[in-house]
This record gives C-alpha cells, sequence and structure tokens, in this order.
C-alpha cells in the first residue's frame, strides 16, 4: 500500500514556471503565512536586489535603469523558485523559507543552478563526441550552436530566468512548464535520451 | 507599492539629505555650502529625476561624485551653487541613460567637468544642449 504525505500545499496546483510566487500566493490563500512575513520576505528581496545590483554594476555606476533592476529581481525570484523546488514538498519549502529566511533559499537556489550548469555541459559533451556527420541538420546545428551559445551567454547572476536560446532540433517532451535553465536542462537531457536510443 | 517603489520613500529622503550634507566638509574649502533645506531639496531633485529617467539607484548617489568634482570649479559661487547642483543632477541622468550605459558615472562626470570649465564657461544650459549632446551622438555611432 503506497501511503502519500499529506501536506496542505499541492505541487500539482502551483505554476512550476513561477514557482515562488505561486508558493506565496497559495501559502497565503491557505493562511500558512501572515501578512508581516510576506512583508519581511519583501524587504529581504529588495535588500538581496540592492546587494546583486551593487555586486553586478556597483563598480561602475550607483544607478541602473529599471529595466535592469526589474530583470535582476526577476532573476533573484527565478533563483528562489529554484530553491524551494529542492524541497519535494512545497510544505517544507515553506517552512525551510521561514525558518531561514530569503538568503540562504537564495543560495541553495544558486547551488541547484550551478549543478545543472554542469549538467548540462557534461550531457553537451556526450550529444558532441556522438555526433554522426550524417546526423539531422536540427541536431548538428543545436548541439554544436545553439546548446554552446546558451552555455557563452547564460548568466544566473543577473538573469536566471532567460534561457537565452531556442533550440529547434524537436524533441518528445512536454516543456510547457519549464523556463530558463530548467527548460534547457530538461531539454538537453531529453534531446540525450532520445539520441542514445536512436543510437 | 510596487516592489521598486520601496526604494523610494520619504524615510530615505532624509537619510540621503544627511549623505548629501556630509559634503559640506569638502565644498566649503572652496566657500560654497549647502543649507538643510537644499540639501532635502536635492534628494527629492535625484528622485525625481530617477523616477523621470527610469532608474534605480542602489549605491551612495552620485552627490559626492558631483561635488567633489565640481566644488573647485571657478564657475560656481554660493549663490548659483544649489542651482547648478540641480541642473548637473538632470543633466547626469538624461545623458545616463542617453549614453546608454556606455560610460560609468565616473567617466560622465569627468566629461561633464571639462566641458563644463572649459567650452561651457560655467553654463549648464551649454552643457546640456551642446557638449553632451554631441557626446551622446558620437558613442551612439
Amino acid at each position: 500500500m503506497n501511503i502519500e504525505k499529506f501536506t496542505l500545499i499541492k505541487r500539482q496546483d502551483l505554476n512550476e514556471g513561477a514557482y515562488f510566487e505561486s508558493l506565496m500566493e497559495k501559502a497565503l490563500e491557505l493562511k500558512l503565512i501572515t501578512d508581516n512575513a510576506i512583508e519581511a520576505i519583501q524587504d529581504e528581496c529588495l535588500n538581496l536586489l540592492a546587494q546583486n545590483l551593487r555586486r553586478a554594476y556597483g563598480d561602475t555606476s550607483d544607478s541602473v535603469s529599471e529595466e535592469r533592476a526589474k530583470s535582476m529581481m526577476d532573476s533573484i525570484i527565478y533563483t528562489l523558485g529554484v530553491g524551494l523546488k529542492t524541497l519535494v514538498y512545497p510544505d517544507e519549502a515553506l517552512d525551510f523559507l521561514l525558518k531561514n529566511g530569503v538568503n540562504t533559499l537564495y543560495l541553495r537556489g544558486v547551488k541547484r543552478i550551478n549543478e545543472m550548469l554542469l549538467g548540462i555541459r557534461e550531457m553537451l559533451d556526450i550529444l558532441q563526441n556522438t555526433l554522426k556527420p550524417n546526423a539531422d541538420a536540427l541536431l548538428i546545428c543545436t548541439v554544436t550552436k545553439t546548446l554552446p551559445t546558451f552555455l557563452k551567454k547564460y548568466n544566473p547572476e543577473i538573469a536566471a530566468h532567460d534561457s537565452v536560446v531556442l533550440p529547434i532540433c524537436p524533441v518528445d517532451f512536454n516543456f510547457e512548464k519549464y523556463n530558463g535553465i530548467e527548460y534547457i536542462f530538461a531539454y538537453t537531457a531529453a534531446l540525450l535520451s532520445e539520441t542514445e536510443k536512436q543510437a | 507599492m510596487s516592489r521598486l517603489e520601496l526604494f523610494k520613500s520619504n524615510g530615505l529622503m532624509l537619510r540621503n539629505a544627511s549623505n548629501i550634507l556630509k559634503y559640506n566638509e569638502i565644498s566649503k574649502n572652496f566657500g560654497l555650502v549647502l543649507t538643510q533645506k537644499q540639501a532635502l531639496m536635492l534628494a527629492y531633485v535625484r528622485a525625481d529625476e530617477l523616477r523621470y529617467h527610469g532608474r534605480l539607484e542602489f549605491g551612495e548617489g552620485i552627490f559626492g561624485k558631483l561635488i567633489e568634482s565640481f566644488c573647485d570649479s571657478p564657475y560656481i559661487t554660493q549663490q548659483s551653487y544649489f542651482e547648478t547642483l540641480c541642473a548637473l543632477t538632470e543633466i547626469f541622468y538624461y545623458y545616463k541613460n542617453e549614453t546608454e550605459e556606455y560610460l560609468s558615472d565616473a567617466e560622465l562626470i569627468d566629461c561633464m567637468k571639462r566641458y563644463f570649465n572649459g567650452s561651457c564657461k560655467g553654463s549648464t544650459e551649454l552643457l546640456s544642449t551642446r557638449e553632451m549632446d554631441e557626446l551622446a551622438r558620437n558613442l551612439k555611432r
């Protein structure tokens, strides 16, 4: 008999593409978090934004365009979402955030993003080493240009949420719920799996 | 209040005004001093310019750099000090965007200073409409 862990917040009710925000909304709706706690989290996010802006641009400027600031904030929120997803159950993830704070969760997200980056590099190495000269043109383009471009241009500190490229080699996988590096990671894994089956 | 608007609260204005007043220690050596009221008005001018030009400030702000750079200008007197700082603030944020952030804060202020003390002979109007305009156009090419 399978006994599933009872959780107040169901993962399937959350938006995978906007995980942090949807978890906050759900937690507020179910009164698992107070308005004051949400405000404290927002304050921590703003402090983290200022810190990250200083680190990224502070050498040359004391101000940035609102567009850059918004992109940085989106990047932070995305990274927090990645951090939350490292905890399987949303209730656990919420507890973690409330006990440890935004900075710790952010670092957890950064760590996971770095793991995914390493994973993409390793998978791409395999794809490139096993690529046949008579392979499909779309596959060749994806493996030799698109994915290497992602690794070159992806900047998790400024734009973790930006997947940078749009791979064109079709793969049988539903990517709708993914964005940012999660999308590229899932895509590369699916591409590798398919090419290995065909080999 | 949006996420980014938390950066523009009134408490922040008062803190910014205090920070601006600290630079009187440097400028007073050149006979230039801001009053508390002027410092607060400058803080609001900066906030307005940041909002108008769609920018967010996260560091110490540019007043320190502006005052340090311009306080020894032969074209600034105690009577013109406050108005000149207001004008320079507007010019700075406008051209920060116009130069597409190609220049760092220090480089932009350095250009402004050279032109202000040189060919513009203390005219902020000439600085804005002539020299800085040409600089921005050249950088965009």
